[in-house]
């Protein structure tokens, strides 16, 4: 290794000192460096033709190849966390596992929100209030007619009825066990109009007006309070013709 | 300058597809060695060489088919070496925490590491010396001591004139005079 003739006098017109320094490559390289380095950068190359001349951001070599066995590898660690953590606390109830032992009936998720979105409401039967305090005093009057009826039929069980007059009693009898065995007593009374019931009462000599007052008054919560009466002599009519029972 | 013949055929089947890769290998054969010994002057350490090497060839690679023949190849290449050279120590530079002249002791450090580094000699004082140089100086300075590269191929490499580059290097040299004087 010598300095050329040029460099060296330009050298010496500087600097006579460093011109007489012995020009030696004072580093070293592996014998073999320079045959290896062809091979790796053809890969490096190969590498980045492929990977990097249309993406400014870089990515490791072999990245992509590995990524997905990254990914799944990622999530089993996360699957197998709450194992981890429960083998901290107990070997044995973590080797047990957190299989479902509990099944469901077949297509019961699938039925599930018909179930619970669709489902038809019972039908509702609205009564009017003149409806409700007349339903006290029918059941009160039809209730004590029944139980008349059953009295008269056993005192006088020694008696001879005339048949037309047994048989309508019998059947009247027989239909009212019915509607109590069947609990459709609500049902029947739907059926009967408020002329029927009135004109039924009538008949029966019963004080309708008195009768209406009475099944009202079982609403305690709907009376004037006492004040009203001392203040205001005319509270129990207005009571009764807000109530239509005047 | 008219690139020499076997350049420009090297040049000429690199824009072939069939024969690029082939080309190419040429190349590195050809300028590898000169490339390398620039950049360890630069940088000292053999893996930072190697690694400033790849990456000059990597970016070789993806700008030779935009190539103009109107300048020299292996200057084409030093260009590139050089300029990834300062990239490197700059990086290096931003990386420590430490002060400039922590950094300059660093790269002496390196050479003071070299299993064959011994003090006493002149060739190992002229390059503690040149460790201290500013970057750009001590490029100019490997260029034309150990490269002999002419002032004119130099100013093509660091984009300097060649008025400047002569100045530089001898600064630079009164430096290393004075390195080796007073140690």
């Amino acid at each position: 290794m010598k300095l050329s003739e040029d460099i060296l006098n330009e050298l010496k017109t500087i600097s006579k000192v460093v011109s007489d320094v012995p020009y030696l490559n004072v580093f070293t390289v592996n014998a073999d460096y320079f045959s290896g380095i062809n091979d790796e950068l053809k890969a490096r190359i190969t590498a980045d033709a492929l990977y990097g001349s249309q993406n400014n951001f870089a990515v490791p070599t072999g990245y992509f190849e590995t990524l997905s066995f990254n990914i799944l590898q990622r999530i089993k660690e996360e699957e197998n966390e709450v194992f981890t953590e429960t083998k901290e606390h107990s070997a044995l109830i973590a080797s047990i596992g957190n299989k479902n032992i509990y099944t469901a009936p077949k297509h019961y998720f699938e039925e599930l929100s018909f179930t619970t979105e669709e489902k038809p409401l019972a039908k509702v039967i609205k009564m009017s209030s003149a409806r409700g305090v007349f339903k006290y005093a029918v059941a009160a009057v039809v209730t004590g007619l029944i139980g008349i009826g059953i009295i008269n039929i056993q005192d006088r069980s020694d008696e001879k009825l005339p048949d037309e007059v047994s048989i309508q009693t019998a059947a009247t009898i027989s239909s009212a066990n019915d509607i109590l065995k069947t609990g459709t007593f609500d049902k029947e009374l739907e059926t009967v109009s408020d002329n029927d019931i009135v004109q039924y009462l009538q008949q029966g000599g019963q004080d309708v007006n008195a009768a209406l007052v009475a099944a009202s008054t079982d609403d305690v919560t709907t009376l004037p309070e006492a004040a009203e009466y001392l203040l205001d002599e005319n509270a129990l009519d207005n009571y009764l013709k807000e109530k239509n029972l005047n | 300058m008219a690139l020499p013949q076997d350049d420009i055929e090297l040049l000429s089947q690199f824009k072939n597809e069939a024969t690029k890769e082939r080309a190419f290998t040429a190349i590195l054969k050809k300028y590898q060695e000169k490339l390398y010994w620039h950049i360890r002057r630069m940088v000292v350490e053999h893996e930072d060489a190697n690694d400033v090497l790849q990456n000059m060839f990597v970016k070789a690679w993806k700008g030779l088919a935009n190539f103009r023949e109107d300048s020299q190849l292996y200057t084409w290449l030093y260009r590139i070496a050089t300029n990834e050279s300062l990239t490197f120590l700059e990086q290096q530079k931003k990386r420590s925490t430490v002060s400039m002249s922590d950094e300059e002791s660093g790269l002496s450090n390196k050479i003071k590491a070299d299993t064959n580094f011994d003090g006493n000699k002149l060739e190992w004082k002229l390059q503690l010396a040149v460790q201290k140089l500013p970057e750009k100086q001590k490029a100019v300075f490997n260029l034309r001591y150990f490269d002999e590269m002419p002032y004119a191929e130099m100013s093509t490499v660091l984009e300097t004139s060649e008025g400047a580059l002569k100045a530089s290097y001898h600064h630079a040299v009164k430096k290393i005079e004075e390195y080796i004087l007073n140690s």
